[in-house]
């Protein structure tokens, strides 16, 4: 395709082309232009409003955000305000026991006399003061932060004859029949009514009551150093541990040197960083708040120290899947076995601890709930990068930006999003039996999801 | 004659263009405002806005290429620029009553007498010319042949394929002479009057 030469136009048509190359804006209009396109902001020149909202929503943040100072004012009290009540209450939900000057007393006066356990003895029969303030809800209170300090330096301490008589006769011994029971009665076989269990209260009561906190870390250590071989010795030992560390694994087949050393892996662990008594409840939570299903089959693969982040990552899963089968089926038989178990007493915090099915918003989830905002915005943007190549016919570049987005977001919060695009990628480029296949797919999984009948669609001219 | 100047196209997956924002993107935009904001009115003019209204349109579709900076391609500033301007006047001139069509050309040509300042009466000549071809015809004649934009870049400018842009400016030529020869015949005539 050549223009033709110029001895083709004639002399009027040259000229009247030459003209229109020497037309120019007028110098008023332009100069109207160009302070209306400066960059930053425009200043008045603009013609039109949509221009004005433009350009200034791209160059006024730090204004935009002035503007609303008082806002942030207010929001700041506010934020401030919800805080002190959470606190407050916190102390408030402190069981009488733990107020009670009286145990305190004693503690402090035997602390003082040298003749002091381990571990503080157990008021009206239940938890300690400072275990109970460390409930799940995660609370930095004094007595928390105390009550840490004061466990680190027990459990670093030598295992003496006294403490671990006094703790085997004294509130773990309960826990040690029932426990044992629990084991034998079937737990080998039911790991998912082990992981359950825990979920629901088997660790956490140990954990409340103060045992499993103390207990079992300098029990592990007695244990390792005797070469402690069978279930039932580390059961005796430690049982409130021992069956959390059972639970929360779901090692149902697991060997009980297996189990102590995934236990005193796990211990050591969290008492080096400190948190020696949160660890085991966030564990907890974790498991509970997303399906304990993950913990399972995360076992199941042999991972016998059961590591945190095994345990996140499996429950992720299975939270996508949702409606797994196991899940569904570990949970009622988690239920049915956490009955059976009863004999564990669950102290009245604990029995108003949110169970498997139910949603824990943590302090540390406000901050990466912001974090994914962020993340989200990147996700829609990739996402509408590839929409618009794709309107446009740019197949491979909206290809391209979709397999960008795979790449960044395999979990993103827009993957059935990204997922459509595909399908309608697939359909334009011609893999129409991919495309219904995927398509059918998409509907199978996500029977109520906004774009289905954009899918529907797609599928039904995918299938023509 | 030979082709004129052409921008080079890149067909470069979009890995290569990075996203741009803040100053950055600012200073692209004002990069490609200055080297192609005459070709942007200029075309509008010849499209068949008053020159206001064409002012209205190339800010606008600057304003465009700003929020859009990560998209354009490095050598095909003019095509996303031209295109974008187009689309905005289509949509004006079906919506808008604000945005006229030049349609008091013949009176400005008779009032400007028969004296007027050269250069503007060629230019309003060449518009009246126009005005005789569809917009389509237009489009790509005023680009080509006005501008140099070569077949390709008009293409993705356009949002036509490269074969549609060969044949239209053939057609647009066609009705160009045509147009020119029936302006030419009415001077004359007025003239020999």
């Amino acid at each position: 395709m050549r223009s033709p030469p110029d001895a083709a136009w004639t002399e009027q048509e040259r000229e009247l082309l030459a003209a229109a190359r020497d037309d120019r804006m007028p110098a008023e209009l332009e100069a109207r232009l160009r302070e209306a396109l400066e960059l930053p902001p425009l200043s008045g020149g603009s013609v039109h409003q949509r221009n004005r909202t433009a350009l200034s929503d791209t160059a006024n943040a730090p204004q935009l955000f002035a503007s609303k100072l008082p806002l942030w004012g207010v929001l700041s009290i506010v934020a401030i305000g919800a805080l002190g009540y959470y606190a407050l209450s916190a102390v408030g939900r402190q069981p009488i026991a733990a107020r009670d000057p009286e145990p305190r007393a004693r503690y402090e006066e035997a602390q003082r006399e040298g003749t002091a356990r381990a571990f503080p003895p157990p008021t009206h029969g239940r938890a300690t003061d400072d275990v109970t303030a460390s409930h799940g809800t995660e609370a930095q209170t004094p007595n928390t932060q105390d009550a840490l300090q004061r466990a680190a330096a027990v459990t670093r301490r030598e295992p003496q004859g006294d403490e671990l008589e006094s703790a085997q006769q004294g509130a773990s011994k309960r826990e040690a029949a029932s426990a044992h029971n629990v084991l034998q009665q079937g737990v080998a076989s039911a790991p998912a009514r082990q992981r359950v269990d825990a979920s629901e209260r088997g660790a956490a009561s140990a954990l409340q009551q103060g045992v499993a906190r103390r207990l079992p870390a300098r029990q592990k250590d007695d244990a390792s150093e005797r070469g402690a071989t069978s279930a039932q010795s580390a059961l005796q030992q430690g049982p409130g541990y021992a069956q959390q560390a059972a639970s929360e694994q779901g090692a149902a087949n697991a060997h009980a040197r297996q189990r102590v050393d995934a236990s005193k892996r796990e211990a050591a662990s969290a008492l080096q960083q400190g948190v020696a008594h949160r660890a085991p409840a966030r564990q907890k939570d974790d498991g509970s708040e997303r399906g304990a299903a993950s913990a399972e089959s995360a076992l199941q693969q042999g991972v016998a120290s059961a590591p945190v982040r095994q345990l996140v990552d499996g429950s992720h899963r299975s939270v996508r899947q949702g409606r797994d089968a196991s899940a569904g089926r570990a949970i009622r038989q988690g239920s049915a076995g956490g009955e059976q178990s009863s004999a564990l007493q669950v102290p009245p915090l604990m029995a108003a601890a949110p169970g498997p099915g139910e949603s824990v918003r943590r302090p540390d989830e406000d901050a990466a709930h912001s974090a994914t905002s962020d993340q989200l915005r990147m996700e829609a943007q990739l996402l509408e990068r590839a929409r618009s190549a794709l309107g446009r016919g740019a197949l491979s570049e909206a290809r391209q930006w979709l397999n960008r987005y795979q790449a960044r977001f395999a979990r993103g919060a827009l993957h059935p999003e990204s997922r459509v695009l595909a399908i309608e990628l697939q359909a334009r480029s011609g893999a129409r039996t991919a495309a219904e296949t995927e398509a059918a797919h998409f509907l199978a999984e996500h029977p109520d999801h906004p774009l289905r009948e954009r899918v529907q669609q797609l599928r039904l001219k995918a299938a023509e | 004659m030979s082709r004129r100047a052409t921008s080079s196209t890149s067909d470069s997956p979009p890995e290569a263009r990075p996203l741009l924002e803040g100053e950055e993107a600012r200073a692209r935009v004002r990069a490609m405002f200055d080297a192609h904001h005459q070709l942007v009115w200029r075309s509008l003019r010849r499209y068949g806005l008053d020159a206001e209204s064409a002012a209205d349109v190339t800010q606008q579709a600057f304003v465009v290429a700003l929020e859009r900076v990560s998209d354009i391609w490095q050598g095909s500033e003019r095509a996303f620029l031209i295109g974008a301007a187009l689309r905005i006047a289509r949509s004006m001139r079906r919506s808008s009553a604000r945005y006229q069509l030049d349609t008091q050309l013949e009176e400005r040509l008779v009032q400007a007498g028969p004296h007027p300042e050269k250069r503007a009466s060629t230019v309003e000549l060449l518009d009246r010319v126009l005005a005789q071809l569809d917009d389509g015809l237009v489009e790509v004649f005023v680009l080509f042949d006005i501008e140099g934009m070569s077949g390709p870049e008009l293409a993705r400018a356009l949002g036509i394929p490269v074969g549609t842009v060969a044949s239209r400016v053939r057609r647009a030529r066609e009705a160009f002479r045509a147009a020119a020869a029936r302006l030419e015949l009415t001077r004359a005539r007025e003239e020999g009057r």
